[in-house]
């Protein structure tokens, strides 16, 4: 096609082309504002420390196909696309005989649990938008068939399945998303709490012996919601048939946060106190 | 073996212990120091809601690191919600207030406490019935005594409100016309035994999330519960209720009624517990309605409610047929055990009194009284609406222990009892809230007769109604003083001319007292920033100072000082000197100086050393002939409350009638006095979100709880919001007839408001939809009504 030919098209083709620049055009400039809008938006937020690795992002984005190649592509026929919960995939339980985490996939581990805490023992913030007036929603997800892989990861277990009324005490890191005002008009203001970190792992009499556990029971009745098949490997159990857990690891003390009474400041009783050995 | 052999023995099996422990040290990594190690724990009422959830308070070298849900506690039983969890974060906002702070020229600048508390008394001195005392439903106790006594037993001025008549004055009312004394008969247990929970207006899994866990835990644990909600905008209460009935605003009142003709109708009220236990009353004259009434006859009763028929209030309210009648069904039955909970739904009510009531009188008349799990119970707000606002008796009308100044025995009890001249306690009642911002926020040469007004642990440039009046208002008139104690910069303290930083929650010795009349003790746990002191240290400071300029009502009979502060030996502890108030409890002091006086309306409130060993006690508490103490679940029930005699069944030993009665009333329905019109054709309601208390000072200081609810907004239904071309997240100005703001419009969120209503939470102070609220208020509890006004909308 030479220069003539390309010139010949044009004139041919006057009428179309104007409509297609002008498409092109009010595609552009809208989106270029709706740009501007979103950034606006999206300025305030508080950003949720999440772990984003690249293969998590850009893994499963399928290449998009050429125009010409579309008729006869799968792109229309959306074939392949997993739109219910039950055709999400499941996770595989991993072996049980896993290296244990080294000691840096502990820290980062614990890092991230951290993040959505304001202290060890505190309820997580949520770091995703939900359904704001059903809780019913969060179990299609969190229930205690957890096993859905949702963007690379399985959602978390609840391990107080009882408790229904879910965002009583859950609520999202940003909670109104796209009806949060400009920062200047809200009311901010920084905190100094510091809240208690987390234990670490559970301390053990011996080398081998089953740690003792690093926090309390209450509300953590579901073990295997953190520490089942295909969770934090630096907190999952290597032995996931033996269903008693607490046979082993016992329960400490440490954590019934028991109160001391200011009014009784004497001890209860003079005991004698026990010779040293 | 023998002695040496044993001994030996022992020796060896302990060396080889020692060395095992020793080897295995070695093995394995040192155990890491544990994160609880120098915790220490202590317990607390939550700061937040009236609930009254208690809390374990981890502190670290001086600082709360952690919260934990008291497990013994009967209230919560370990759990929290979101604010109770993160209650520890609200102490350490970066902008707490530490400084005194006075006002010149239009900028606070810093002072010392001295001067601050000479200003306050010089101001009560110049014009000591010009003086009002705004306290709180989140005061202590103790607090709450010491404005009570220092107010009208020391200025003999009974201009002293609690923020409390904005939230619980008409279950005060309601109550106290139906059984002629106040707060609930029944008690939280009534939610592990009842069949069936209606909820009048009342979104529980927002607003008392933990006690609707309690109802929701059942279910879990197979139990069969049917829960109601009775509302006017769907919520997530309504996501967990087997029935949600949407009825038109104001209509409660003719549901109420309807119930009650369907039980006449069918001859299916409780006739032998009517017999026994009730009598029926009106309102004299409908248009002067007042707290008690006067009798009227079962068929008068009957007639008037007659026209009250499914049907015609279907009509009215919305409410099908058939919806009427299954609430008719489940009063009829009686073999099921009902708990009715409200709260600002049925208390923010122009007809706040008339519809709490009815309430009562439905479940009076149908017998569902009495019994575990039948019950009429109200909730509140606040911590301690009941503790102090209600017990104490913080109103303009009221003196400890359920008296009231109108009653001349009553006064007189009151100063025998604090030993000043007889006389002393004012006999007229004060301005209530409205009334009293009111006069404050007019001149002087208007009628404007309030000149100072002192807050404390409130903020009422925030929550009360219809602000530019009764509050912004006040800036350039000349000579008005207002007074601001609190813990953080807020609306109120944006026009004070004095401000007082103050301590807060466990920075400070305190009691409360929740909904179902149990009364909790905390002691102070860490030190308060800077400068910042006790509400009841200043409340005794000022009073004191006003004793030293000669203000002869600080002195009683003897002419001492009101207050007497005494050690364990006996001698006298000059706690208004601030290096002194930490030498004595003063709280214990004040509070077992209040504790007899509750006696006199069976209030036993449990003594102070005994609330020390538990989570709460449930008045009346009373010694048993073991010197132990027993708390009270059901009042008025023969076999759990201690004052009804034996053989009686039910005893309403108060009643107004003195005859063992208590009142069914007839209210009917009336007309809300902004309905929506051709100009502003939208309800307008305001409420709460489960992330914020109230005005936010304190939640919205905590990240966790600001990012999931960082601004207000206005939530309309989606075909309304279509008709006016709004979208999701859009601006736009919500105008009633006492002004506009500006909202994001919420379409489809948490709350689902029906078409020709919208709804604005009231907690962000830079959206203060308090602007442009209605200030009309119940004639009897002087409630104002922030659920219902007449308003427009329209995008921005």
């Amino acid at each position: 096609m030479d220069s003539h030919d390309v010139e010949n098209y044009f004139r041919q083709h006057r009428k179309t082309l104007a409509v297609v620049f002008l498409m092109v055009s009010m595609l552009a400039v809208s989106g270029f504002f709706m740009g501007m809008r979103q950034t606006e938006m999206q300025a305030p937020r508080i950003p949720v420390a999440t772990s984003k690795t690249p293969a998590d992002s850009l893994a499963e984005i399928p290449t998009a196909p050429k125009y010409k190649q579309i008729p006869t592509s799968d792109w229309l026929a959306n074939r392949h696309w997993k739109f219910t919960l039950a055709d999400l995939p499941r996770a595989e339980t991993p072996p049980a005989n896993q290296a244990p985490a080294s000691p840096e996939e502990t820290a980062a581990a614990i890092a991230r649990r951290n993040s959505l805490r304001a202290y060890d023992g505190a309820p997580p913030v949520i770091p995703h938008g939900i359904d704001t007036l059903r809780s019913s929603a969060c179990t299609s997800c969190h229930g205690e068939d957890a096993k859905l892989v949702i963007g690379g990861k399985r959602p978390a277990e609840i391990s107080h399945p009882w408790i229904t009324n879910c965002t009583s005490c859950h609520v999202p890191a940003d909670g109104l998303r796209q009806i949060t005002a400009p920062a200047d008009t809200r009311l901010v203001v920084e905190n100094a709490f510091i809240g208690k970190t987390s234990a670490g792992s559970g301390p053990r009499a011996y080398g081998t012996a089953p740690p003792t556990m690093p926090h309390p029971v209450w509300m953590r009745q579901n073990c295997m919601a953190c520490h089942g098949p295909g969770r934090e490997q630096a907190i999952r159990t290597s032995h996931p048939e033996r269903q008693n857990c607490l046979q082993c690891h016992a329960p400490n003390a440490a954590f019934d946060n028991r109160e001391t009474y200011l009014t009784n400041p004497k001890p209860p009783l003079d005991l004698p106190i026990l010779p040293q050995q | 073996m023998n002695l040496i052999e044993r001994r030996t023995f022992l020796k060896t099996s302990a060396l080889a212990a020692a060395s095992a422990a020793a080897s295995a040290r070695a093995q394995s990594p040192a155990a890491p120091a544990s994160p609880q190690e120098g915790i220490k724990w202590d317990k607390a009422p939550c700061r937040f809601c009236g609930t009254g959830c208690h809390v374990k308070v981890g502190v670290k070298d001086g600082k709360i690191v952690a919260i934990a849900g008291h497990p013994d506690a009967a209230v919560n039983k370990g759990l929290l919600c979101v604010k109770g969890y993160h209650v520890g974060g609200i102490l350490y906002g970066k902008d707490r207030l530490t400084d005194p702070m006075l006002r010149k020229n239009g900028v606070l600048g810093k002072i010392s406490w001295e001067e601050a508390i000479d200003i306050v008394a010089q101001r009560i001195m110049k014009n000591p019935a010009g003086f009002g005392f705004y306290t709180s439903g989140q005061s202590t106790i103790p607090e709450g005594y010491a404005a009570t006594k220092f107010m009208k037993g020391g200025l003999s001025n009974n201009h002293t409100e609690p923020n409390a008549r904005l939230c619980m004055a008409s279950a005060v009312t309601g109550y106290i016309s139906t059984y002629g004394v106040d707060e609930p008969a029944g008690c939280y247990d009534d939610f592990d035994a009842c069949n069936v929970l209606l909820m009048w207006g009342n979104n529980m899994a927002e607003m008392h999330p933990v006690l609707f866990s309690r109802i929701l835990d059942r279910r879990e644990r197979g139990q069969k519960v049917t829960i109601i909600d009775l509302g006017t905008r769907r919520t997530r209460t309504s996501e967990f209720a087997d029935h949600y009935l949407e009825f038109r605003p104001q209509t409660d009142l003719a549901i109420a009624n309807c119930i009650a003709q369907q039980l006449i109708e069918r001859g299916a009220w409780d006739k032998k517990f009517v017999e026994n236990h009730c009598a029926f009353r009106a309102d004299a004259d409908i248009a002067k309605p007042d707290l008690l009434g006067v009798a009227i006859s079962f068929d008068d009763f009957k007639k008037r409610i007659a026209e009250y028929t499914p049907e015609s209030v279907s009509e009215l309210s919305g409410l099908s047929v058939e919806q009427l009648k299954m609430l008719g069904d489940l009063f009829a039955d009686p073999n099921i055990r009902i708990t009715s909970t409200w709260c600002m739904g049925m208390n923010q009510h122009t007809r706040g009194t008339a519809i709490n009531r009815l309430v009562h009188g439905i479940h009076l008349l149908s017998g569902h009284f009495g019994k575990p799990g039948d019950a009429p119970t109200s909730l509140t707000g606040q911590p301690s609406a009941c503790g102090t606002a209600r017990e104490v008796g913080t109103l303009c009308h009221t003196l400890p222990g359920g008296r009231v100044v109108t009653n001349p025995k009553h006064r007189e009890q009151c100063e025998k009892y604090w030993n000043v001249p007889a006389g002393r306690i004012k006999e007229t009642i004060g301005y209530h809230t409205v009334l009293m911002f009111e006069k404050f926020c007019t001149p002087k040469d208007k009628g404007g007769d309030i000149d100072t007004i002192m807050v404390q642990v409130t903020n009422p440039g925030q929550t009360l109604p219809n602000l530019k009046k009764l509050y912004t208002a006040k800036t350039g008139i000349e000579d008005k003083f207002l007074i601001v104690s609190d813990v953080y910069p807020t609306a109120s303290t944006e026009i004070a001319d004095l401000v007082l930083p103050a301590a807060m929650w466990v920075e400070k010795n305190g009691a409360y007292g929740n909904s179902e009349r149990r009364t909790q003790q905390w002691f102070k746990m860490v030190q308060p920033p800077g400068q910042a002191r006790e509400d009841v240290w200043m409340t005794l400071a000022i009073a004191h100072r006003l004793f030293e300029l000669g203000h002869p009502g600080m002195k009683d009979k003897d002419g001492k000082f009101i207050f007497s502060f005494k050690n364990d030996v006996g001698n006298e502890v000059p706690v208004w000197d601030y290096a002194h108030f930490h030498d004595i409890n003063a709280d214990r002091v004040l509070y077992e100086e209040y504790r007899p006086l509750t006696h006199i309306k069976h209030k036993h409130v449990a003594p102070y050393d005994e609330l020390v060993k538990h989570t709460g006690l449930r008045w009346p508490v009373v010694e048993q002939p073991d010197g132990s103490y027993k708390e009270t679940r059901y009042r008025f029930v023969e076999g759990e409350d201690p004052f009804v005699e034996k053989g009686k069944g039910i005893d309403f030993y108060h009643s107004t009638t003195e005859d063992g009665r208590a009142q069914i009333w007839f209210c009917p329905f009336e007309r809300h006095p902004e309905e929506p019109d051709t100009e502003y054709p939208f309800w307008l309601c305001t409420g709460r979100v489960v992330e914020h208390w109230h005005s936010g000072t304190m939640t919205m200081r905590v990240p966790q709880l600001r990012g999931a609810m960082p601004n207000a907004y206005c939530e309309i239904h989606p075909e309304d919001a279509a008709a006016a071309g709004i979208g999701n997240g859009d601006d736009v100005i919500v105008a009633t007839r006492r002004g506009e703001i500006i909202l994001s419009a919420w379409i489809n969120g948490r709350g689902r408001p029906p078409r020709g209503s919208l709804f604005v939470p009231f907690f962000d102070e830079k959206r203060l939809i308090n602007n442009i609220t209605l200030d009309a208020y119940c004639p009897i509890s002087k409630e104002p009504d922030y659920k219902k006004c007449a308003a427009r909308i329209r995008k921005a």
